[in-house]
């Protein structure tokens, strides 16, 4: 009997480390063929490269690729929008929790329309052109911003279900009030939730690819995700170069995940589990 | 407690978010029913149209294949995400090793970009070199080999597995935080009543995970009508349109300059997801009321 169970928990760990390779492959097929010269890796095979051509494929790419740009247009809006949706998710949602009149209920079904409901995306990109917040960054941002405001102030709103009012009640009692109240006392309690909206909307934004390839197509705002659909669009059997271009995209990501992983999956999942 | 409320929580607070969303999200896309009933380039309106736009839409030889495509996207990709992360949460949960490696594995996928996700594939499915026909060759099923992205048949399938590819260890996370909050002693009782895995996992595990299945089957219908990014990147809607979704469509009429029909067909996506969650809800919430009663 016991013998038995030994072997069946042998065969379910193979079974996961079956499953682990498959679903690792890609990656790993990415990562060994950005290494190989044009002709290997047009052979997309497994195997390792006979020639490494690691540095030159990474230069080509970094000095073609528009590089050095896109990390920093990627950047810029990323963090601008994130910085935004925190200030004005937390606040928001913090008197959207608290309050209980007739204009908050509404409201609240508003919002729930706006997390389900999509963006009808040309009406919105040709009054994004004629207020000029196109051509530049900071339509994209408010964008973001405005897209994901009624998700992440939710998710903000379920982290208040749980701060008691008595801490506002007392700290009113000491004479503080509204946004001082708010950012001197309560604010400093939401560093756990203000991690889980920053992980959830950095990583929606810094991956955009549906509203940036409408909004940011030109070389001076392209992304990250533009450039290298764009790079393989002009190197499509290039296969060693667009490899390489992946890999440099993916890198940020991919480093956060291996550092902070925890975190990082708690965050991108609890939003979703708390409704 | 009134003025309370009035001096803890004023609207100041709440009015900037608001007005950006309202501004920026709610208007614009609003603005939509009205922009798909008039003659519009963009920057003038030519007059009221009435149902023009749409019947143009519908007028596209390709208009049934292009909501066909959406809806085939939707159900295999929900259907393959919640059986596949409901098997591999069950997997991950068990005591065993490298049961930590299989969740680090499967979320990587998540963290990527649809792009860097969509350009892979097609990397995978390139049919002379592409991994899948060479590991098919490599294992002598050399016959299964498929040209997988511009075989008219098979593309939206293909397009499919790499959502499935991203998103199932999203999936399985979810459910694994739900499978943590079974009492272990349930399963206990269960054994020594003389049940099998199979009536545990039927009796126990699915009811009492039945509140995750639902968000998630919502959240990847709502995501599966919407799809873009994988779409447009593996196969930009071809083989000559026969990959085409509703998004696409959009982005299509969108370059091309038609305005009003994108709008249009904008608008039918969100009329779409709007029923398609209603109804998804009310049929979810029915079920609860019938189990209940049982």
């Amino acid at each position: 009997m016991l013998k038995k169970r030994k072997s069946n928990r042998a065969g379910w760990e193979l079974l996961i480390l079956a499953i682990c390779f498959v679903v690792f492959l890609p990656t790993f097929m990415v990562v060994v063929n950005s290494f190989k010269d044009a002709a290997g890796a047009a052979d997309m095979s497994l195997s390792l490269p006979g020639v490494w051509h690691i540095a030159d494929n990474y230069a080509t790419v970094y000095r073609e690729a528009n590089i050095p740009r896109a990390y920093w247009n990627t950047s810029v809006v990323t963090v601008l929008s994130v910085i935004g949706i925190v200030l004005l998710c937390s606040t928001s949602a913090y008197v959207i929790q608290r309050r209980d009149d007739p204009i908050i209920r509404t409201l609240r079904y508003i919002l729930l329309a706006g997390m389900i409901l999509p963006l009808t995306i040309i009406p919105t990109f040709i009054f994004f052109h004629k207020i000029h917040l196109t051509g530049n960054y900071w339509g994209v941002i408010l964008l973001y911003i405005a897209s994901s405001y009624p998700f992440i102030s939710y998710v903000y709103s379920g982290f208040f279900d749980g701060i008691s009012k008595d801490i506002d009640e007392a700290a009113a009692m000491d004479g503080a009030k509204g946004a001082g109240l708010f950012f001197r006392v309560i604010f400093p309690l939401l560093m756990p939730i203000n991690a889980t909206a920053i992980i959830i909307s950095f990583m929606s934004f810094w991956n955009d690819f549906g509203i940036a390839i409408y909004f940011l197509s030109s070389p001076k705002l392209q992304t990250l995700g533009l450039t290298v659909y764009f790079f393989f669009g002009i190197h499509t059997s290039d296969w060693n170069y667009v490899f390489a271009d992946l890999v440099l995209i993916s890198l940020p990501v991919i480093a956060l995940y291996v550092v902070l992983q925890r975190y990082i999956v708690a965050g991108l999942t609890s939003g979703a589990v708390k409704s | 407690m009134s003025k309370l409320t009035r001096q803890n929580y004023p609207y100041y607070l709440l009015l900037p978010g608001l007005l950006i969303f309202f501004c920026f999200f709610a208007y614009p896309s609003v603005s939509g029913f009205y922009y798909a009933f008039v003659n519009w380039d963009g920057i003038q309106v030519r007059g009221f149209t009435g149902w023009d736009n749409f019947r143009n839409l519908i007028d596209r030889d390709d208009f049934g294949l292009v909501f066909y495509n959406t809806f085939l996207f939707t159900a295999v990709t929900t259907f393959f995400k919640i059986a596949l992360g409901l098997l591999l949460a069950v997997l991950a949960n068990m005591t065993l090793r490298f049961s930590k490696l299989l969740r680090s594995v499967l979320f990587l996928p998540v963290i990527l970009s649809y792009v860097a996700v969509g350009l892979v594939f097609s990397a995978i499915f390139e049919p002379d070199r592409g991994l899948l026909n060479q590991l098919l060759t490599w294992v002598g099923m050399g016959g299964w080999t498929q040209s997988w992205l511009t075989n008219e048949h098979l593309v939206m399938f293909s397009i499919s597995a790499a959502e499935i590819w991203k998103t199932a260890g999203f999936c399985m996370m979810l459910f694994l935080a739900g499978l943590q909050t079974i009492p272990k002693d349930w399963y206990e009782a269960a054994q020594m009543d003389g049940a099998g895995a199979g009536a545990r996992f039927r009796y126990i595990t699915l009811p009492a995970l039945r509140p995750v299945i639902q968000i998630n089957v919502i959240l990847t219908l709502i995501s599966g009508l919407k799809v873009f990014d994988l779409v447009y990147t593996m196969t930009g809607g071809g083989p000559s349109g026969a990959s085409e979704v509703i998004s696409t469509v959009v982005y299509d009429s969108f370059s091309k300059g038609y305005y009003g029909e994108g709008t249009a067909a904008n608008l039918l996506l969100f009329v779409l997801i709007l029923v398609v969650v209603i109804f998804t809800h009310k049929l979810i919430t029915k079920n609860d009321k019938e189990t209940s009663h049982a």
